[in-house]
């Protein structure tokens, strides 16, 4: 009972959170100043009909408040609105980019968590050996690595020790679509991978010197168990925090990844639509996107409630 | 207490090679970037068509990119927009985030809530999409890009320095304080303030190579520091295509970027290890 | 009752610990012997060394940053600091437990109390999870956790510090162990609830014949539960003997102020005494007596010779140099 009034409650606080997200949005572009009645009918098309119509069809007659209820209330329908520079609804333009982005982020999804979390305990359960070393600096010099560059130093690699491998191309089955994905995948998770590692390792580490792991090896417990049973389970809640967090950076990672593999997704389809200042694309994606990370981290507040006693009864 | 201070003194951890070795590469960068203009051998921005990519040589020590410019001062002047926007970044976000984080951690309240919820929407934007929408909006140029991340770092160091204040208003010296009748200004920044300011500049530390990170990576995108300026990320996207015929048009400013970045890292987790040692 | 059967013997016993501060010799060779069925008490300052001892009856130090000397013999047979790992698990938990000062933070709070008791049953036996259910409930129900069945299912932050502290000993005496350690098990919990703790293990003691080892800075405890005890200053037991002895004939300068320190209810408006000084640091060498330089006796030879031990009974016997 207590777990369904929490979860309604973080619901709720995650709506609030996306509203407030999609006003902010659409308040930074009405406040850019760009006329966006000039950029949908392009130049020298500008006549007092055209403008009159282009006024009509979009609300720009109505108040700033009207015109968000009327984007938000079609965003609600699916509507996203149409891009000024491909004349295509945006959700045509976004749906046909999905495939490549939604495969990047959930091949990672699958790399980052486990590689992170098992290097992270093996770091932490080996403490001050040389395998404790070389994973410490090995994550330090992860993190520090930008994805752009280790994608550009990954083509270069791969491509002069087995120069078969192409990154460009279209893809017909599974299998290729899979290929295509996995370098780039890679480059996406690397960093996150270092920082979810890091986290790892010093939770594990607090959690080992408690006092409850403490009493455990008093008791006679294997080691597994205490590792397992006992201290991994304390140290999952900030673990998943840290996650929730790298998803965004994943989720923005995106973007430059498929810009150095040249990938036809969503991210390469948002920086061309930034340099067109074809808003409705700009803003529909960055819905989507806070929409993703939204959700997201509103399934690992419900799995803090899942994992912790405590945030069931006391609330937070 | 003159054994414990002499013991310090031989051991002093700020000279340890954890500290001293990221903190002197850092210093060669920075200085190499200050002093650009007299340490380059050309003109960053001369475009030599007769002459691109060449191999390092004693005229262009490492050899020339696409456009037949000389990597080496363009590797020298292209710190300079990253650094100083990253210092933009990091002095907007630690002003206005130090600030709000005290006022909220010390009278909590109202002011408190709205600050805090606030932040939650703003975290709500994965990283860089912030970015992103601002540049969509006011234009392609570093300084947008350098205010929208400013944004996008404050509710880190405010709820930092919040946390921190927290802490910290509790403890006597404070009671001490407030019952000598000093004013809450007087409190919060005389007394609190010294002692969060350590782990705050830990903090700092770690957010300006993010900073770096992610300016970089908004130039890379052309979103931020513009063509032709010698930036590093725009030497990487410029040349990423050159990249099999002449690797060091892109190993020399990325080589660049995982110094920088990983002396930063290391330096902040050997601040950090240093701190947690003076605490105990 | 009391036998010569021991079940523990510790001797000549030397701990160094090594920290960030540097190396504390916390244990500076101890002897302590425990009989079968007896409660025996270790009184003293906190720093003085009880803690480390009792961790070390369980090797809990961290091998790595650890150095131990002397023998810890159990059942007067195997040395507890040759053991390797995997007999240390046998034995820890199942013929020797634990019982830590702070119930809250010593249990898991992600894990419900039940478990956290049957998992200790089901590492020493074979029982399958029914049967350690039934088993752990009876427990509960025996060390007074009512309604047993229900509370098994809870969380430790559901439950007060002396009912925690009551499923710790549940956990700890599940195994029927030959020795319960117990260190300092009533320091976290309010008055009321202390002294129902210290009856609960005359209770253990009377239904199951164990050995208990307990811990405390506070004589007064001492006084009401033990048979024996050992007074330990900087790392060193100072006097040991039987408990009626000691209190009426104290024969260390330390335990005499000791047991002065008591507050007593009749002695209303009289100042309370206190010894004066603090414990020396245990990270550097001491010369001659520990407690010298707070001792009201102490001549010159205090402080330039350590002190031998001198037997004023069979089982009473005394580490200073003035033999009265």
């Amino acid at each position: 009972m207590a777990l369904r009034k929490f979860f309604i409650k973080r619901l709720f606080q995650s709506i609030i959170v996306f509203l407030a997200c999609s006003a902010i949005i659409f308040t930074l572009v009405r406040l850019s100043g760009v006329n966006p009645i000039t950029s949908i009918l392009g130049g020298g098309k500008e006549t007092p009909e055209a403008i009159a119509a282009v006024r009509i069809k979009y609300h720009f007659d109505q108040p700033l408040l009207v015109q968000y209820f009327f984007w938000i209330g079609n965003i609600f329908k699916g509507n996203f609105g149409e891009s000024y520079k491909f004349l295509q609804p945006v959700t045509t333009l976004i749906m046909e980019r999905l495939k490549v982005t939604t495969g990047l982020i959930l091949i990672s999804l699958m790399i980052t968590p486990l590689t992170a979390i098992a290097g992270g305990m093996l770091s932490a359960v080996k403490k001050n050996t040389w395998l404790d070393r070389f994973i410490s600096i090995s994550s330090l010099v992860m993190l520090s690595i930008p994805s752009f560059l280790t994608g550009i130093l990954m083509i270069f690699i791969i491509s002069t020790f087995t120069p078969g491998i192409s990154f460009v191309g279209s893809f017909q089955n599974l299998g290729e679509f899979f290929l295509r994905l996995i370098f780039p995948a890679i480059a996406l998770s690397l960093s996150n991978i270092a920082i979810v590692l890091r986290i790892t390792r010093n939770k594990m580490i607090e959690q080992l010197n408690s006092n409850y792991v403490l009493n455990a090896t008093a008791k006679g417990l294997s080691f597994r168990r205490i590792i397992f049973g006992h201290a991994f389970k304390n140290a999952l809640s900030p673990i998943l925090t840290i996650v929730g967090i790298q998803i965004g950076a994943m989720l923005s990672g995106t973007v430059l990844v498929e810009n150095v593999f040249a990938l036809p997704g969503v991210g390469s389809l948002l920086v061309d639509s930034i340099k067109a200042s074809d808003y409705p694309v700009v803003q529909g994606l960055a819905l989507l996107f806070i929409f993703v990370f939204v959700s997201i981290n509103l399934i690992i507040d419900i799995s803090y409630g899942i994992i912790d006693p405590r945030i069931r009864v006391n609330k937070s | 207490m003159r054994r414990k201070l002499i013991l310090k003194l031989k051991n002093q951890p700020l000279l340890a090679p954890s500290i001293s070795i990221p903190f002197l590469i850092l210093a060669i960068f920075v200085t190499g970037a200050i002093f650009a203009p007299f340490l380059a051998t050309h003109d960053p921005n001369r475009l030599d068509l007769a002459n691109t990519l060449l191999m390092p040589s004693r005229d262009h020590l490492l050899g020339t990119d696409n456009e037949g410019r000389d990597i080496f001062s363009r590797l020298l002047f292209g710190f300079r927009p990253t650094l100083l926007g990253a210092i933009g970044v990091v002095g907007l976000a630690s002003i206005v985030g130090v600030f709000l984080g005290m006022v909220c951690g010390y009278f909590e309240g109202l002011i408190d809530t709205i600050v805090m919820r606030l932040w939650d929407i703003n975290l709500a934007f994965p990283t860089l999409l912030l970015a992103f929408v601002f540049v969509a909006c006011f234009g392609k140029s570093l300084m947008n890009v350098v205010f929208a991340l400013g944004i996008i770092f404050m509710p880190l160091i405010t709820r930092l320095t919040r946390s921190l204040v927290l802490t910290e208003k509790n403890k006597t010296y404070v009671e001490a304080a407030r019952s000598l009748g000093y004013s809450h200004l007087r409190i919060l920044f005389v007394h609190i303030f010294p002692n969060c300011i350590q782990t705050i500049l830990v903090q700092v530390a770690i957010s300006l190579a993010n900073a770096i990170l992610d300016l970089s990576a908004l130039s890379f995108l052309g979103l931020g520091v513009q063509p032709p300026t010698a930036d590093w990320a725009v030497m990487l996207q410029e040349g990423k295509a050159s990249f099999l015929s002449s690797p060091v048009v892109v190993l020399a400013p990325g080589i660049a970027i995982i110094l920088v970045i990983v002396s930063i890292n290391i330096l902040s987790d050997g601040l950090n290890t240093y701190q947690a040692s003076g605490k105990e | 009752m009391i036998t010569m059967d021991k079940v523990l013997s510790i001797s000549n016993l030397n701990i160094k610990l090594h920290t960030n501060c540097g190396t504390i010799h916390a244990v500076r060779g101890i002897n302590l012997d425990i009989a079968k069925g007896e409660i025996h008490g270790i009184v003293g300052e906190s720093g003085c060394g009880k803690t480390v001892s009792a961790k070390a009856i369980l090797r809990l130090h961290n091998d790595l940053f650890t150095n131990y000397s002397g023998e810890i013999k159990y059942d007067s047979k195997s040395d507890i600091l040759k053991m390797t790992n995997k007999e240390l698990m046998n034995l820890r938990g199942k013929y020797i437990s634990l019982i830590f000062q702070d119930p809250v933070q010593s249990l898991n709070p992600l894990l419900k109390i039940g478990g956290q008791i049957t998992e200790t049953i089901r590492a020493h036996s074979k029982l399958n999870s029914r049967e350690a259910y039934i088993k752990a409930v009876s427990l509960m129900e025996d060390l007074g956790i009512h309604p047993a069945e229900e509370r098994f299912n809870q969380f430790p932050f559901e439950l007060s510090g002396g009912m925690l502290q009551r499923v710790m000993i549940a956990a700890a005496i599940s195994s029927n162990p030959r020795l319960l350690v117990a260190d300092e098990p009533t320091t976290a919990l309010d008055v009321t609830m202390q002294a129902k703790i210290l009856d609960l293990f005359k209770e253990i003691r009377g239904k199951t014949g164990m050995s208990i080892l307990f811990i405390t800075h506070n004589f007064g405890v001492v006084a009401e539960i033990c048979d024996r005890v050992s007074v330990m200053y900087a790392g060193k037991i100072v006097e040991s003997g039987n408990v009626k002895d000691i209190f009426r004939r104290p024969a260390h300068p330390y335990t005499k102020a000791l047991i002065e320190s008591i507050p007593k209810a009749k002695q209303t408006g009289k100042r309370m005494i206190a010894i004066p000084g603090s414990p020396p640091e245990l990270s550097c060498e001491i010369k001659g007596c520990a407690f010298a330089p707070r001792c009201e006796y102490a001549e010159e030879k205090c402080f330039s010779e350590s002190p031998r031990e001198y037997k004023i009974s069979d089982s009473h016997i005394n580490l200073c140099h003035l033999k009265k």
